[in-house]
């Protein structure tokens, strides 16, 4: 499970904390310019404000082209897929995303760079990531010879999220601690609330959007039993044998289904923008969805939440709550020119240094040393790193390493907004059992 | 004779023949890529392999595209027969005041000024039912707070009167400038001779309106047809795919699922089918003018 793999993990850096640095010639692409494709993401922000550093460090000069994260998907497949060089490095999506653009050949496997002493710093500590993480872009999947071709910049676990001031007036303060107890009191919350407040806010546009959050809600339900990549909860081993109509997947698909329908009555328009704006203005009492919303909800300035949000794992199944995880990869493009200044920008911007940086603006550090700065965790909200960090000792991989699995997703909502709609959810995933592979072909 | 002292006309196909290779290249071009691209397996870099009507067969099984189609269709007609009515109604309205026309059509034709992602946009937060100003209006006057775009029953009628606020201002400038330009002699005669506002309408401004209309209704429909940004922005298609429309489908069909074969099947039918509606309504407007 994914807590044996960080204790590794944590084993090992600390093991290279204590190793000696030689020092790298940071400077050996020195004149060179690189472009960086990115989406309009914490992380980005973070990138430009300490950019500087980097162009002082290396000489190479960076510029950094974002776009809101729709356009930016768009673009980046459309920079990587081009015969001329339009990005040397970009971020990506470490999932069925980032597995179609290597099938095609559009990412440089990054293995090489990490492996050559003269490219990469001794004290760069590669096996301070987690492969749980890793393995969102290790390719092919699961065989013993894989290559990177993203390194994790920004990591979420799906939490949940509540609201105290609501919890304490409809629920007594007392947090749910089973699905029954937190549907329940989410629909009691939304009875009560007249319109102006609701159970819960959910993601529930039929968009390819939701599949990290309904994935980690359906691999909740599904426990602690086997699913492996690429594969995983949604074939038995094989892409031949769909097991969507599995009692489990239909129990998790019922949760997310039960979410929406406690929350406001347009929640199947809702995008991740809608919903977190609804928990944000103090209008829902429970939100489950990626950790990294914790940072924003806590802003002050932004959020008239902020100091009133709560943070908790999923409600366990047989007393352990298993839940999922997804990252923002930074990967390289296969026809960048430019592959060494490249590879100096992402060791820098993945380097422990830039993880513990950024990581305060994304609440998404990628490394494990980072979760046990003490400093890093005091940067945030009393328990969010607590919930976040329980979160990931039980977390698995979302992603479905399959060309055409964003179609699949959409059936899959379809088997959500059935439910939502009152249809029995094992009527629902017998239908989704039969469309899925039909979608698939 | 004059005919023997003024030139023979040169042919002019030197002229224009660069023009109309280059406007021809540009448009047959892109079909003919398109036609076999949609006999293609193609995913955006990969190898292209040949898969004959594999992806219009698709299309058929799925069920998505019908779906999209019939939304599309429900959504243009019911938009062009709103903003035809309230634009006609609006332009003669307009045609009978003079103190404040120019504010008027100022006002009219300041929504088709800003883009459909704007427009978008902000509807979506009018139209919210928690946060919004229009169900807060409604509540407070103790009227329904429908679930606008949250509803199945009520989203694809939402976009349409949000299509209609934005877009009737077109229909309007048209037959505004229309009738002003019609003759005032029969409209005179038609007043000597008793003839009701109705009558008026119906036997003299309607008719003599009639090539405006067919004009505005051809634009509009063709416009309607390929609304994207208002789905895109306000719905995503949903709920319940109650407002998926063709281009939202191939948009994701091709960008998100990165099928370009499939996209490219529902691009040469969706297209043939709009070449079909054009020209069955040319067919049809013949017709009736030749029968008057």
């Amino acid at each position: 499970m994914t807590s044996r793999l960080i204790a590794a993990t944590l084993m090992l850096s600390a093991a290279a904390f204590t190793g000696p640095a030689f020092a790298f010639d940071w400077r050996q692409a020195e004149g060179a310019e690189i472009t960086v494709l990115a989406s309009e993401h914490p992380w980005t922000a973070g990138v430009r404000e300490h950019l500087p550093e980097f162009e002082a460090l290396t000489g190479i000069k960076v510029n950094v082209t974002a776009f809101a994260e729709d356009l930016y998907l768009d673009r980046a497949n459309l920079a990587i897929r081009s015969e001329k060089p339009v990005a040397d490095v970009f971020m990506s999506l470490m999932d069925a995303a980032i597995f179609e653009q290597w099938k095609v050949g559009g990412v440089a496997a990054l293995t090489p760079f990490i492996s050559d002493a003269a490219l990469t710093g001794s004290d760069y500590d590669y096996a301070d990531f987690s492969p749980a993480l890793l393995q969102g872009a290790s390719f092919p999947p699961g065989d013993a010879a894989a290559q990177q071709f993203a390194l994790p910049i920004s990591m979420e676990a799906y939490i949940l999220f509540y609201n105290k001031d609501l919890v304490d007036k409809h629920l007594g303060g007392a947090v749910p601690a089973t699905w029954d107890d937190l549907l329940a009191g989410a629909q009691k919350v939304t009875d009560e609330g007249g319109g102006d407040a609701f159970g819960s806010v959910m993601r529930g546009q039929r968009s390819g959007s939701l599949v990290d959050t309904m994935t980690g809600i359906v691999l909740n339900a599904w426990g602690e039993a086997p699913a492996p990549l690429p594969y995983n909860i949604w074939f038995d081993g094989a892409w031949d044998k769909p097991r969507f109509d599995d009692p489990r997947i239909a129990t998790g698909l019922a949760h997310y289904a039960g979410l929406l329908k406690a929350g406001p009555e347009n929640a199947l328009s809702f995008g991740w923008e809608d919903a977190s704006r609804y928990f944000a203005q103090g209008k829902a009492a429970f939100f489950a969805d990626a950790s990294v919303f914790g940072p924003g909800f806590e802003d002050a300035a932004k959020s008239p939440v902020a100091g009133k949000v709560g943070y908790a794992v999923l409600p366990p199944k047989d007393g352990v709550s298993v839940s999922g995880h997804w990252a923002w990869g930074l990967s390289m493009a296969q026809n960048s020119e430019k592959k060494n200044a490249a590879w100096l920008f992402m060791q820098w911007a993945t380097s422990k240094d830039m993880d513990a940086t950024f990581g305060l603006k994304t609440g998404g550090a990628t490394r494990t040393s980072t979760w046990a700065k003490a400093d890093y965790v005091a940067a945030f909200a009393p328990g969010y790193v607590e919930a976040v960090s329980k979160q990931l000792e039980h977390t698995r991989p979302t992603m479905v390493f399959r060309e055409g699995w964003g179609e699949v997703v959409l059936v899959i909502v379809d088997a959500i907004h059935a439910i939502y709609g009152g249809e029995d959810p094992a009527s629902a995933v017998a239908t989704l059992q039969a469309v899925a592979p039909e979608v698939m072909k | 004779m004059a005919t023997d002292i003024v030139p023979s006309q040169p042919s002019l196909w030197p002229y224009i023949l660069p023009t109309v290779l280059v406007l021809g290249a540009c448009t047959l071009y892109p079909i003919a890529s398109v036609l076999w691209m949609s006999l293609h397996d193609w995913t955006w870099g990969g190898a292209s392999v040949f898969s004959g009507l594999k992806n219009y067969k698709l299309l058929w099984l799925k069920g998505s595209f019908a779906i999209a189609l019939v939304n599309t269709v429900i959504f243009a007609t019911c938009a062009v027969l709103v903003e035809l009515v309230l634009g006609m109604i609006l332009a003669l309205a307009a045609n009978r005041v003079s103190a404040g026309a120019g504010v008027f059509r100022v006002l009219m034709i300041l929504p088709l000024m800003v883009s459909g992602i704007a427009v978008s946009l902000v509807w979506k937060v009018l139209l919210d039912p928690t946060f919004g100003v229009i169900n807060a209006i409604l509540g407070g006057a103790g009227l329904p707070e429908p679930n606008w775009l949250g509803s199945p029953s009520t989203a694809m009628a939402s976009l349409v009167m949000v299509e209609t606020w934005w877009q009737t201002g077109f229909v309007f400038i048209i037959l505004a400038a229309a009738l002003k330009s019609l003759p005032e002699e029969p409209f005179e005669a038609a007043r000597l001779e008793g003839a009701s506002g109705w009558q008026t309408f119906r036997y003299l401004t309607l008719p003599m309106l009639r090539p405006f209309i067919v004009t505005v209704v051809v634009f509009r429909l063709i416009d309607t047809l390929k609304v994207f940004d208002l789905v895109f922005g306000l719905t995503g298609g949903g709920p319940l795919r109650a407002t998926e429309a063709v281009q939202t489908l191939t948009y994701q069909t091709a960008f998100k699922f990165s099928k370009f074969g499939e996209a490219a099947a529902i691009v040469v039918i969706f297209s043939a089918l709009i070449f079909a509606i054009c020209a069955a309504y040319g067919v049809l407007d013949r017709r009736a003018g030749g029968a008057e």
